[in-house]
């Protein structure tokens, strides 16, 4: 029956083409739209769209700048910004984490942000250079399947998570940024061969590789493992009511490096250091409006302001993170090194 | 020529990335015993599904062919099924069903059950082309209809069989999401996690060339396969005798072993996915957004199986009738874009395309030419076997009446190759439809597909809210498993 065969490739030509009509106007608006008091922002986002997006609408109402956004992985925006360069269209960079900001800091890709902005932030939250500025904090934790264990069985330190006990029951993501970061902590603060011991003590424990944070709480809730290394937020944000999970969360002790604390943030790239909208943007974001909607929408700790911690976890102040400044980028490759070394990457 | 180029471009990119890295740290990075661990993991896993997609791809073609059919054409549909599902939804369905499903065998399990209609349905055109009088001639010579298969059809198939064998593999190769789910650390996911942890292009460029190699040799050894298996090529038209009734019990029986396969692939993950629906989510979907998403998605993937078939014919043509050593060269170096992980595929093409065409970032444009360095493999091995089928006499006794060379191909070779053809570009536009980290980076800003959409739930761990676009997905992905099944009806 050829006349099927040729309608349906009729059929598959005309939707191409029509794909290809579509496609050719939306392109050039990003590249069309220099013109310097057009109100428009270009903003890469490493923040997932549900939860940033409501908050973006709430700027472009107050602001009514039009603000377009590309939603990826943080990681994956980076390499991008790097290859980019300055053909970038981007202006604003929103970061999940403290590593990519500083590897963009440290290539040169931010602008310097004013004193007014960086000056709201704790300086253990933001960078030392004013190239961006920390937004929310996420603590990391335990989470533990509260089905075969009890609170007070879990370990409030990581070092006991390297004991005999724990053999093949936890699971970690030594690819993720906060892993990372928390690893660069444990380096600052215990020095580097406790670092090395305590990773190699993982490795030698059978610990379980996880290749995302989500993926272990997932884990974690289903019993395919009993304990796992992740940050408070994604199970304070999970789609179901979190008290109600199988897998709880257990706080590090307070005043040691198992109870830190890591940073979200933003950074306005070197090419916008003009752009009104660009600083408009950021400074929404550091504002009460905003860090009451990172409290409440995504549970985050805002960094900025009186606000009191999110829902059904303790407040910032009690989680006695240390004092650590994860701005340090060249200290992340040697962290990325160690971990790499050992065989986890 | 040109399209070889291009997917020679990627490549180039990942030299001069690799070379960066500069010789020392480069073989300190390979040396490491995580590397051969990788690599291993890599080997298996290609490995395991190469045979396992071989088996289920040829055992599904022969029981339809051979037993179901005559009967609803519907079987044709139902071979074509799980492609609509993309391995890491297949992944989540298994990990959410049994938990303690870790590791390399469910890895080849999972990525065999959702590619290896890459398999049937090459095979299943093959064999409705297939030279069957010679079969009934060793019949009636005493020998018995097993051995006939074996020693006479079944050659006949083979280089069909086989470029949708290379298919999956190539795909296991590159796969990210599924072995990273699964937690069988590939090369590809080492790639990836080195890039991840550290930004560190050069690093894992290095590595992207360990995968390159892999790629080749599995392109290789398709093509040696193949070759042996060339023999078997039919030289003129053939009739088709008509085939014995099968009994009632041996058509039920043939019914399930097709059926059960597609059950896994298909059915339990839409299962799992609407258990996850039910359980709610505090993220709700749009359904205009969901409904946009689809339209682009359906679009994207047109528009790259129209121009992956039309980049591969060539190339098809060419590597069908002829063979010398420059050709495989130009075949194998087309090959490669599918075993390249997307996420450098991306990054290349976001390299070259700021500096050879700065007004085409971003836009559809780069994404398409993207999802064609990619997918052109798919439709390549298709049209291939295709072609390769259409007997020569016929374009010969064409020729020798007096017809030019393009006009006995268009009228000749093309309408007798046209299901083949078909075939291979709604495979490329599934793949499409599937592409996340590609499109990722490359999409026009603003825009959703359907993967990305359900990427961007799963993320944040909501998978009740990434349900919706995931059945849809599936659903979508049903529109070019139909079409395959309408261009092999004949």
């Amino acid at each position: 029956m050829p006349s099927i065969r040729s309608r349906s490739l009729v059929a598959l030509v005309a939707v191409a083409l029509t794909v290809a009509g579509c496609a050719a106007p939306s392109t050039a608006a990003p590249e069309t739209s220099a013109p310097a008091e057009a109100q428009t922002l270009v903003v890469y986002s490493g923040r997932a769209e549900e939860l940033v997006a409501p908050l973006i609408e709430q700027f472009k109402t107050a602001s009514g700048v039009s603000v377009e956004v590309r939603y990826a992985g943080t990681t994956e925006l980076a390499a991008q910004l790097l290859e980019e360069g300055d053909a970038t269209p981007a202006e604003v960079f929103l970061s999940q984490d403290a590593g990519a900001l500083g590897a963009l800091s440290q290539a040169g890709r931010f602008t310097t942000l004013p004193e007014s902005v960086t000056s709201l932030v704790d300086p253990k939250y933001t960078s030392a250079d004013g190239s961006w500025v920390g937004l929310t904090g996420r603590a990391r934790v335990i989470a533990y399947d509260s089905e075969r264990l009890d609170a007070d069985e879990v370990p409030g330190d990581v070092f006991e998570l390297i004991e005999p006990k724990w053999r093949g029951r936890v699971a970690i993501v030594p690819g993720n940024a906060s892993f990372q970061a928390f690893v660069t902590a444990l380096r600052v603060s215990e020095g580097e061969d406790r670092a090395r011991e305590w990773l190699e003590g993982l490795v030698a424990n059978d610990a379980q590789i996880y290749s995302g944070n989500g993926d272990v709480l997932e884990a974690v809730n289903n019993g395919a493992v009993e304990l796992g290394l992740i940050n408070h937020y994604y199970w304070a944000s999970s789609e179901q009511d979190p008290t109600k999970l199988r897998a709880q969360l257990k706080f590090g002790d307070p005043g040691t490096v198992s109870a830190l604390v890591n940073a979200t943030g933003v950074g306005i790239l070197a090419g916008a250091a003009d752009s009104q909208p660009a600083q408009a943007f950021v400074e929404f974001l550091v504002s009460e409006q905003a860090q009451r909607y990172f409290l409440e929408e995504t549970y985050e700790y805002p960094l900025v302001g009186g606000l009191p911690g999110p829902a059904n976890v303790p407040p910032l102040a009690d989680l006695g993170g240390p004092d650590i400044d994860l701005s340090s980028l060249s200290s992340l490759e040697q962290t990325v090194e160690l971990i790499t070394s050992v065989g986890l990457l | 020529m040109l399209v070889a180029a291009a997917t020679v471009l990627p490549i180039g990119y990942l030299v001069v990335r690799a070379a960066e890295a500069g010789w020392a740290s480069a073989l300190a990075l390979l040396a490491r015993p995580r590397t051969a661990e990788l690599i291993l993991n890599s080997v298996l896993l290609v490995a395991g599904v190469g045979v396992t997609s071989l088996v289920l791809g040829v055992g599904t073609a022969l029981l339809i062919d051979r037993i179901l059919l005559p009967g609803p054409r519907v079987w044709w549909l139902v071979a074509a099924l799980p492609i609509a599902v993309p391995s890491y939804v297949a992944a989540f369905a298994l990990v959410a069903l049994v938990p303690s499903a870790q590791g390399t065998l469910p890895g080849i399990l999972v990525i065999a059950l959702t590619t290896y209609p890459y398999v049937t349905l090459p095979t299943l055109a093959a064999l409705a082309r297939a030279d069957h009088e010679l079969a009934e001639v060793a019949r009636s010579l005493g020998v018995s209809r097993a051995r006939a298969l074996a020693t006479v059809t079944l050659p006949q198939v083979l280089p069909a069989a086989l470029a949708g064998v290379l298919l999956c593999m190539l795909y296991a190769l590159a796969d990210f999401a599924t072995p990273a789910m699964l937690r069988a650390p590939t090369l590809t996911v080492g790639v990836y996690s080195l890039f991840a942890g550290t930004l560190d292009r050069s690093a894992a460029a290095v590595l992207s060339l360990v995968l390159l190699a892999l790629a080749l040799a599995v392109v290789a050894l398709e093509q040696r396969a193949r070759r042996a298996a060339d023999a078997g090529r039919p030289v003129a038209p053939v009739r088709r005798p008509p085939r014995p009734p099968s009994t009632a019990g041996a058509t039920a029986l043939a019914g399930f072993a097709v059926v059960a396969p597609v059950v896994a692939a298909v059915v339990l993950p839409i299962a799992v996915l609407l258990a996850r629906l039910a359980g709610g989510s505090r993220y709700p979907a749009d359904p205009a957004a969901l409904a946009g998403a689809a339209f682009t998605t359906l679009g994207l993937g047109a528009a790259t199986a129209l121009l992956a078939t039309l980049a591969a014919l060539p190339i098809a043509v060419l590597g069908a009738r002829h063979r010398d050593r420059w050709l495989r060269l130009v075949e194998a170096v087309s090959f490669l874009g599918q075993a390249l992980p997307g996420v450098v595929v991306a990054l290349a093409l976001v390299f070259l395309s700021l500096r050879l065409t700065p007004w085409a970032y971003q836009s559809a444009i780069v994404l398409v030419a993207c999802y064609v360095i990619l997918f052109m493999p798919k439709a390549l091995g298709s049209s291939r076997a295709a072609i390769q089928q259409v007997p020569t006499a016929l374009e010969d006794s064409a020729r020798t009446l007096g017809r030019g060379r393009l006009r006995t191909w268009l009228t000749v070779t093309a309408p007798g190759a046209l299901p083949g053809i078909a075939a291979g570009a709604l495979l490329a536009m599934t793949s499409a439809m599937k592409e996340v980290p590609a499109t990722l980076m490359l999409r026009p800003i603003g825009v959703n597909t359907l993967a990305t959409e359900l990427w961007s739930k799963t993320t944040m761990g909501a998978y009740g809210a990434a349900a919706p676009a995931a059945l849809l997905l599936v659903l979508i992905g049903l529109v070019p498993a139909w079409l395959l099944g309408q261009a092999g009806r004949r």
